[in-house]
């Protein structure tokens, strides 16, 4: 593993078209220290996410997305460990917080909501209960005025018979529901950014788009700027502003959505565009495929960690890792042969 | 909740009712009869006859069955102990409270104790406290109670001059009780049970202790539990509040299997420290084949069993919501 040590470090001040953002985060590394090695889980990532705007951050399973987002709440367990990086949030470095200052954070100016709706709330207490708790811990309140924005948080979100359900438990309501419950749990204190670590993933089509509806128009609501982590590239074209393209712990492409989608640059990107099918597709056409493997955290390619798959490598990739730069303005990659702002793929500009 | 409590009661009615029966004609079916004790070599066999007739024995066993379960039944009656001269009843009345005060002890000893390390050893994971814990649980749990009860007696109580520090036997001073002040005699009850219910207790809490680790390790990788922390929960309430709850469940489970071997422990450990309770009476029934407190002896441990699993369901549908009895 030769792999340059200020490779992928990019100022993101640089990265940022307009204004400073809310959330930054800064060559962020986190790995994982096991038996069989160090995972390189997050290594080396950057992004901003401006205020009141929504970041979509994809990836394949396993690229890092999940533990980048929970390096931001701070909530990675051994053997897990941040090592380097900063994150900054309205300019408040949160790893150099001490841990009370950080529980003052967590749930207050930064929420979150999970996959697993079906397993994020706890079975043994109410959900009145659980979003209370979000607002006690938080704010100086009584127990009946708590109750009572527990109560508004609910129709908040859509869920009929507010003041019946506060009562109930997590197993008498269905996943849309509960996913329901996490919204407003994460919202009760009024966060100034929300991440959704794929939010509608374990979730029916329909509900889904209900979910994504209601998290838009609450965003518009409470001004808070969303980081949406998916691998829902459909998604991520309705509701994103920016998009940023994780690929092997690393963003490899960060631009405005519009953008993404019209001229993607990276390789990989355009892998991954071309290998969704569209609407009115001839039916013989094959869809693309990336050839290959996601490479394995505990041993990276060298130089450009997308080499061994991408289809206009050299010699020159297995050696050199590129960094992320702007290849065009407002548009950020990270590959060797983007010049001129084009992509060295053949047929790449849709 | 009341009525599923009541049908459990009534469905266990024909369950007792069993096992009298099997008991009944097992014990029967022994070599030897209650009469063996009255017996030497130069009684007149007329004599013993006489001796069975007076206590129903010539009787075949069918109407003796009969009999016996009539008495059961209508007049919650248990029969007269042959070996004691006195009504099963009164023999088990005086002995029974003496051994649910030992166990109701050792239960707490088990679940406190248990608990309490396991919760420790899971949150200060691979921490001395937990190697250490790990290892003396494992002794612990492997030493039979009466060896324990043993070794016990001998550091605290007169083999070791140093650390004589508890009665080897009884439940009170005979000597002194009665003249002690109403502490006193508080004081005396509690170094006579302190080493009973310890010995009893503290090989299951050894096990309590493992199961509760384990439990609240799995509990923790939960999801629930990183959504309780992302609330900027203190790591505290995320432990005692989300996670002790949902990992006491199978504790619960346990525990109430428990309660009938914490009651056969009783029996042993009762030997061992000369504690005047259900353990001498059952272990004297047995050998003295004597028909009717043998029977009433095992009625009680079947309860012991019913009840064990009853409250077991019964704090199980408590804790979780999701369980609801019908």
């Amino acid at each position: 593993m030769h792999v340059k040590e200020s490779a992928g470090t990019v100022s993101m001040t640089q990265v940022q078209n307009a204004g400073s953002p809310h959330l930054e985060v800064r060559n962020l590394k986190t790995y994982f220290y096991t038996e069989d090695g160090v995972v390189r889980a997050v290594d080396g990532l950057s992004y901003g996410l401006a205020k009141g705007e929504t970041l979509g951050l994809v990836g394949e399973s396993g690229c890092g997305k999940s533990v980048s987002a929970l390096s931001v709440m701070r909530l990675i367990a051994s053997p897990g460990k941040i090592v380097e990086g900063e994150i900054l949030l309205d300019g408040l470095d949160l790893l150099q917080c001490s841990e009370p200052e950080m529980r003052e954070v967590r749930g207050n100016r930064i929420s979150m909501i999970f996959q697993e709706p079906m397993t994020s709330l706890n079975p043994v207490f109410t959900i009145g209960n659980q979003i209370m708790e979000a607002i006690r811990v938080h704010q100086d309140v009584s127990r009946k005025e708590a109750r009572d924005r527990t109560i508004a948080m609910i129709r908040r979100v859509k869920i009929s018979a507010a003041e019946t359900r506060v009562d109930e438990y997590p197993h008498q309501m269905s996943g849309g529901m509960r996913q329901r419950v996490m919204i407003a749990m994460a919202l009760a204190c009024n966060p100034e950014v929300l991440i959704a670590d794929e939010p509608t993933t374990a979730l029916d089509v329909t509900i889904q788009a209900q979910i994504m509806e209601l998290l838009a128009e609450l965003q518009s609501d409470f001004q808070m700027s969303i980081l949406l982590i998916t691998h829902n590239l459909g998604l991520v074209a309705e509701v994103s502003d920016q998009v940023a393209v994780m690929y092997a712990s690393k963003v490899v492409e960060h631009t405005s959505t519009a953008e993404l989608f019209a001229s993607p640059l990276h390789p990989y990107t355009h892998g991954l565009l071309t290998s969704v099918p569209t609407l009115g597709m001839p039916r013989e056409q094959k869809l693309n495929v990336i050839p290959g493997q996601v490479p394995n955290p505990l041993h990276f390619p060298t130089g450009c960690r997308f080499h061994p798959r991408c289809p206009v490598a050299e010699q020159r990739c297995k050696q050199e890792e590129p960094l992320l730069r702007e290849v065009k303005p407002g548009h950020w990659a990270a590959c060797h042969f983007i010049e001129n702002g084009k992509s060295p793929m053949k047929g790449a500009d849709r | 909740m009341h009525t599923y409590i009541i049908r459990r009661i009534l469905i266990s009615i024909p369950l007792l009712f069993g096992l009298l029966t099997i008991n009944f004609f097992l014990i029967h079916a022994a070599p030897g009869d209650p009469t063996d004790i009255f017996y030497n070599p130069d009684m007149d066999p007329e004599a013993r006859e006489n001796i069975r007739r007076i206590y129903g024995l010539d009787q075949p066993l069918g109407v003796q069955y009969l009999k016996y379960i009539q008495g059961v039944v209508l007049k919650f009656e248990f029969g007269y102990s042959i070996a004691k001269k006195r009504p099963v009843k009164d023999e088990i009345l005086e002995a029974l409270p003496n051994t649910i005060q030992l166990s109701a002890l050792a239960l707490l000893l088990e679940l406190s104790l248990g608990i309490g390390i396991g919760i420790l050893a899971a949150v200060k994971q691979q921490s001395t406290f937990d190697n250490a814990t790990r290892v003396t649980s494992l002794t612990f749990y492997s030493m039979p109670s009466f060896y324990l009860g043993l070794v016990l007696l001998f550091l605290f109580a007169g083999g070791v001059s140093a650390t004589h520090w508890f009665p080897a036997s009884g439940m009170v001073d005979i000597v002194r009780h009665d003249s002690m002040s109403t502490l006193g005699r508080l004081g005396d009850r509690a170094i006579h049970i302190f080493l009973p219910s310890l010995t009893l207790g503290i090989g299951a809490a050894a096990g309590i202790s493992r199961y509760m680790r384990g439990e609240l390790l799995e509990v923790i990788r939960q999801d629930y539990m990183r959504t309780a922390r992302a609330k900027g929960l203190t790591e505290k309430v995320v432990v005692f509040k989300h996670g002790l709850r949902n990992a006491l469940m199978p504790i619960i489970t346990i525990m109430g299997l428990s309660l009938p071997f914490l009651f056969s422990g009783a029996v042993i450990v009762e030997q061992v420290f000369g504690w005047p309770g259900m353990g001498r009476v059952a272990v004297d029934a047995a050998f003295q084949r004597d028909y009717s407190m043998f029977l009433a002896v095992n009625l009680i441990f079947g309860v012991m069993v019913v009840v064990g699993n009853l409250v077991a369901d019964i704090l199980y549908a408590i804790v979780d919501p999701r369980v609801r009895l019908s």
